[in-house]
């Protein structure tokens, strides 16, 4: 909408100042809505994976040294226009740069691995990498772009790590994750600013219910055990803290619960076996989703007349 | 001011890492006296895998004199690894490291107390680009 040209010679001739330039720019960068800026950056996205395939289909016409170099001619390409855009007051395209940076990050480090003939554990050392130099990116950037990638790969990295070093324990992966959650959480809540609290709290909170409902879904008296103990837990905390939404969530995952210990008992007592044991069964389950919404409307209720 | 420095030391903090990695492996394959060991005992399910070819090291076909002691550093090598090789090319170096009428070998770096590095897959002695190309 407004040319940088255009407001430079507005700000020489004293019309608008220097500041207010930038939030011309920082307001005509920022406009464009939701759908607008999703695809803009599915296009950096998908810039950024050509570049990659077509570096990675012609690597061996390219020889070594030019690799590295090219690598990190847009490595530097990358860092210097985010800079550049951030400087000149157009915050949106510098975070679509920083986007452009941590892909090429990820590249890069493929393709030392690749030059460099590296072996052990590839995946893990790629991932590592990864987030552990891509990490200054998260507190350079003030939207979510680089924080909508740097979380994910971050939390599956962790599962990998957890698997690739025989620490594997449902319970670690769910006490990690409720941890990451919990940071996510005061992080959002006290430096709002740092936005990478909402994605880790969500993305975490994503990932501690998957793992939940694999745990619960076990089949172990243990887990059971372990899992009610978390659902009773965390639905007093969400209900101190009035998030609802969680407690609804909680609910469901009692009736997971519910559905879990009746199958593992069940299997135990030949519920299964006999046509008494299939009716007792089939009353069991309806009531149990009958107990599942009638909880969560109560809840709900009490949700309104708090609000 | 300070801000800005510190915007622009953000930025480009990953690409010093990455700079600081790659000239710290380069440093590492560098010191490392060259060795040579035989592959052994290729999975027909893994060997070929897209633009790499994993192998298994023959320690009881490869010659121990050329460590310190007359030992073979087993450990530190690891009893697996990857070749990365051009796609296209993958196939023909499978079957010419799969014929038994063959030796394939990995010249590494190695320097002891330090990962060793592979430089060069060797076909009968030659390099496996002339190897496959010869077929």
């Amino acid at each position: 909408m407004f040319k940088v040209k255009q407001l430079d010679k507005l700000v020489k001739a004293g019309i608008i100042t220097a500041e207010q330039q930038k939030q011309i720019l920082s307001f005509d960068d920022s406009s464009g809505g939701f759908v607008m800026r999703a695809l803009n950056l599915l296009g950096i996205f998908t810039i950024g994976v050509g570049v990659i395939s077509l570096v990675a289909s012609n690597w061996e016409y390219i020889g070594d040294n030019l690799k590295l170099i090219v690598m990190f001619a847009l490595l530097f390409g990358a860092a210097g226009m985010a800079v550049s855009n951030k400087l000149k007051g157009q915050d949106n395209r510098a975070e679509k740069w920083l986007v452009v940076l941590f892909l090429f990050v990820g590249a890069a480090i493929g393709l030392v691995i690749q030059i460099y003939q590296l072996s052990g554990n590839i995946m893990h050392l790629l991932f590592a990498l990864w987030w552990a130099a891509t990490l200054p990116l998260l507190f350079a950037a003030k939207k979510k772009y680089v924080a909508w990638f740097w979380v994910p790969l971050f939390l599956v990295w962790y599962a990998m790590y957890a698997f690739d070093y025989k620490t594997f324990g449902l319970e670690k992966f769910l006490v990690v994750y409720a941890a990451l959650y919990a940071g996510g959480w005061l992080l959002s809540k006290y430096k709002p600013d740092f936005v990478v609290g909402e994605v880790l709290r969500r993305d975490a909170c994503f990932a501690f219910y998957l793992v939940l409902a694999g745990y619960i879904l076990w089949l172990n008296s243990l887990h059971l055990t372990i899992s009610a103990l978390i659902l009773l837990l965390t639905s007093g905390v969400y209900h101190y803290f009035k998030d609802y939404g969680k407690v609804r969530l909680n609910i469901k995952f009692a009736g997971l619960w519910v559905f879990s210990l009746y199958i593992y008992l069940g299997g135990k007592i030949g519920l299964f076996s006999t046509g008494i044991g299939l009716i007792i069964s089939g009353v069991l389950l309806i009531a149990l989703v009958k107990g599942v919404v009638k909880w969560s409307k109560l809840i709900k209720k009490e949700e309104k007349k708090n609000a | 001011m300070l801000k800005k420095y510190g915007y622009v030391g953000l930025v480009f903090l990953p690409v010093m890492i990455m700079l600081v990695w790659m000239t710290e492996i380069a440093h590492q394959r560098n010191q490392g006296r060259e060795v040579v060991v035989r592959l052994r005992g290729y999975d027909p399910w893994d060997l070929l895998s897209g633009h790499y070819i994993s192998y298994w090291l023959d320690w009881d076909n490869t010659d121990c004199t050329q460590f310190e002691g007359g030992l073979c550093p087993k450990l530190a090598f690891g009893g697996a690894g990857r070749f990365y090789v051009p796609e296209n090319k993958a196939q023909a170096l499978d079957k010419a490291v799969r014929d038994t009428n063959n030796t394939a070998e990995i010249v590494f770096s190695y320097k002891e107390g330090f990962k060793p590095y592979a430089l060069r897959l060797l076909v009968n002695g030659e390099s496996w680009e002339r190897a496959v190309d010869k077929n």
